[in-house]
């Protein structure tokens, strides 16, 4: 397996997350086979592959979700590996799961109350900052109109917008994406990517998706999984033009 | 409603339950009081239950056994002390220490809801076995029998606190159950807008992100069953004040009873509960009394109904017919027709979702 390529610039930046030979079993089934991967800290980076690659249990190992069956993870240089997803939340990473999950019943600016609320307590703030913050946080990522409708009754481009701005209330380290522009309109998409982009730098992200027009709005390095491993990492049009990228994906594409 | 209307509403409910706290006592014979001061114990039964079933989302299905166990804490502890005021103490400490313990091992275990109402069913069935076992003069706590099926029949009354000499009578313990109903009825609404409260209600509605933010579930699951476990004891002390205490606190009728009535008054609210409780209780009363039919069997097709035609419960049912009448013509309530979004270009009408499993439709790899 090459090394991942962000390790091998000149100047070694510590790795806001790095995973040594990740691995995750469900039983006989072998879902990710030793995945060495990492990031730098304000770095966006994409994660791509066929259907059954790995990638969403890449995540649920990276959130706690799942407990790995092997190998290391490590986040800003401590070992996260097996930690319950609380623990790891409060730590600084954030997750967008595929399917939005979301309160139904609860108004969308009571789903950023409760982001907000979690991140200013975990850093010692005044619980009456909490109400400034939830309006800017809507305002910013243009929710604000939304803020008294239940979520449960929101279109599924808008739902997205909540889950996002739920997650980047948060204010984590490290943001995971996973298909954030499924379901999307194209001028939504636009918008979600100009959004990924302002990010960019504040936060390191990682982002699962299969847009491509959507990883070439926003990505430079793009991480290719495969078979629960990493098949090759590196500049998106590098990955885009290679042919094995396009085997596996387009012989996934016939059975679908 | 409105904010307007609901603060309207329950400075409105507020002045009636007042008045009928101080009314009832001169209108009402003796019998009937202390009646309605059971329905009243009852209905902070139901409160205690609507707390943690309805916005703690956790379905104990043995909330009585908080409430035999504040019943038995106060009699016990009212006998040994004299002293009825350290006893009301004690009957909310012990079964929100219970509750806490209980939940302890339930939510930090992480069982699943079934098992976690298999549990609670159990735990109130251990209850009754165990004080139904009891007769006899080996089982006493201090200078209190037990008594085994027949309980605690010389349970003491409250007296004024610290004051032995003063025993409280029916009528003043009904001033207490009601005040009490009053005060943790708004309590629990103020519980809920608080953050605790409001992060219980979260984990309610989806476990797994409020988890993803960084709360620790557990722990506010647990806080809210504690309390509603000294919710139940404090209902206990007011019914071993009008009856006295038996292995029935404990028994599967009590269990079953309270979850009819949160189901019927409406899960999610708070109100909807008391109603149901007192409601129901009054009917199966009269029922009793006509002699024409099983209470219970009309109590179960009451249920039944419910579960299948009125399924949100009566007081979301009376809202939503209450709101129907002051706004005859629009029904429906009106979205506005633009979005004011930045992006001029973002009008047109939210997509469905894609149905699951397919593929995005701009998954072009190397096409472009």
């Amino acid at each position: 397996m090459n090394a991942p390529a962000a390790t091998n610039r000149t100047t070694r930046v510590e790795p806001i997350i790095e995973t040594r030979g990740l691995v995750m079993r469900f039983g006989g089934v072998e879902v990710l086979r030793g995945i060495d991967f990492g990031i730098t800290p304000g770095e966006l980076r994409c994660l791509v592959g066929p259907n059954g690659a790995g990638k969403s249990t890449f995540f649920k190992c990276l959130t706690g979700q799942y407990h790995p069956s092997g190998g290391e993870i490590r986040f800003k240089d401590k070992a996260i590996g097996g930690l319950p997803s609380v623990e790891i939340a409060r730590r600084g990473i954030g997750i967008k799961t595929q399917v939005p999950s979301l309160y139904d019943g609860l108004s969308a600016r009571e789903h950023i109350w409760l982001a907000v609320k979690r991140r200013i307590a975990n850093t010692g703030g005044l619980l009456k900052e909490v109400p400034i913050a939830v309006d800017e946080v809507m305002e910013s990522m243009g929710i604000a109109h939304l803020a008294d409708r239940t979520v449960g009754q929101l279109a599924h481009g808008q739902r997205q917008m909540v889950e996002l701005s739920m997650v980047i209330g948060a204010q984590p380290d490290l943001i995971l994406l996973d298909e954030p522009a499924a379901g999307m309109t194209h001028d939504e998409v636009e918008r979600l990517a100009a959004l990924v982009m302002r990010l960019r730098g504040t936060c390191s992200l990682i982002v699962v998706e299969h847009d491509m027009q959507f990883i070439r709005m926003i990505a430079r390095q793009v991480t290719v999984l495969h078979q629960g491993q990493v098949l090759m990492e590196d500049d998106v049009e590098t990955v885009l033009r290679d042919r094995r990228v396009r085997d596996v994906y387009l012989g996934k594409r016939e059975v679908v | 409603m409105t904010p307007r209307a609901s603060m309207a509403a329950s400075v409105v409910g507020f002045g009636v339950s007042v008045a009928a706290i101080f009314l009832l006592p001169s209108v009402l014979e003796l019998f009937t009081l202390i009646n309605a001061t059971i329905y009243v114990s009852m209905a902070i039964l139901a409160l205690s239950l609507a707390l943690i079933w309805g916005y703690g989302g956790i379905l104990c299905f043995g909330q009585a056994a908080f409430f035999g166990l504040g019943g038995y804490t106060y009699a016990v502890a009212a006998i040994n002390f004299g002293d009825s005021t350290g006893a009301v103490v004690l009957a909310m400490v012990v079964p929100a220490l219970f509750a806490a313990l209980l939940g302890y091992f339930m939510f930090w275990g992480r069982i699943g809801d079934v098992y976690l109402g298999v549990i609670t069913l159990t735990m109130t069935l251990i209850f009754f076995k165990l004080f139904n076992a009891t007769a006899g003069d080996a089982y006493k706590i201090g200078k209190a029998a037990l008594g085994g099926f027949n309980g605690i029949p010389s349970t003491p009354p409250l007296n004024l606190p610290w004051d032995v000499g003063s025993p409280l009578a029916p009528e003043d313990i009904w001033y207490i159950a009601a005040s009490l109903l009053v005060l943790l009825y708004f309590g629990s609404r103020w519980l809920l807008r608080t953050s605790f409260g409001r992060v219980v209600v979260s984990i309610r509605e989806n476990e797994r992100r409020s988890e993803l933010l960084g709360y620790d579930v557990r722990r506010y699951k647990l806080g809210i069953f504690t309390i509603g476990g000294a919710m139940a004891g404090i209902s206990g002390i007011l019914f071993a004040n009008c009856v006295f205490v038996s292995p029935t606190m404990f028994s599967l009728f009590y269990s079953a009873q309270v979850i009819i009535w949160v189901t019927v008054g409406g899960i999610g609210t708070l109100l909807g509960p008391i109603i149901g409780a007192i409601a129901l209780q009054m009917i199966v009363a009269k029922l009793g009394t006509l002699e024409v039919i099983d209470p219970n069997v009309v109590l179960g097709s009451i249920l039944l109904l419910f579960v299948l035609l009125v399924p949100k419960g009566l007081l979301p049912l009376m809202q939503s017919g209450f709101d129907r009448l002051r706004r005859p013509k629009a029904p429906v309530p009106v979205e506005p027709a633009i979005r004011p979004t930045t992006t001029p270009g973002a009008r047109r009408p939210e997509p469905a979702p894609p149905p699951v499993g397919s593929a995005p439709a701009t998954n072009t790899l190397g096409g472009s």
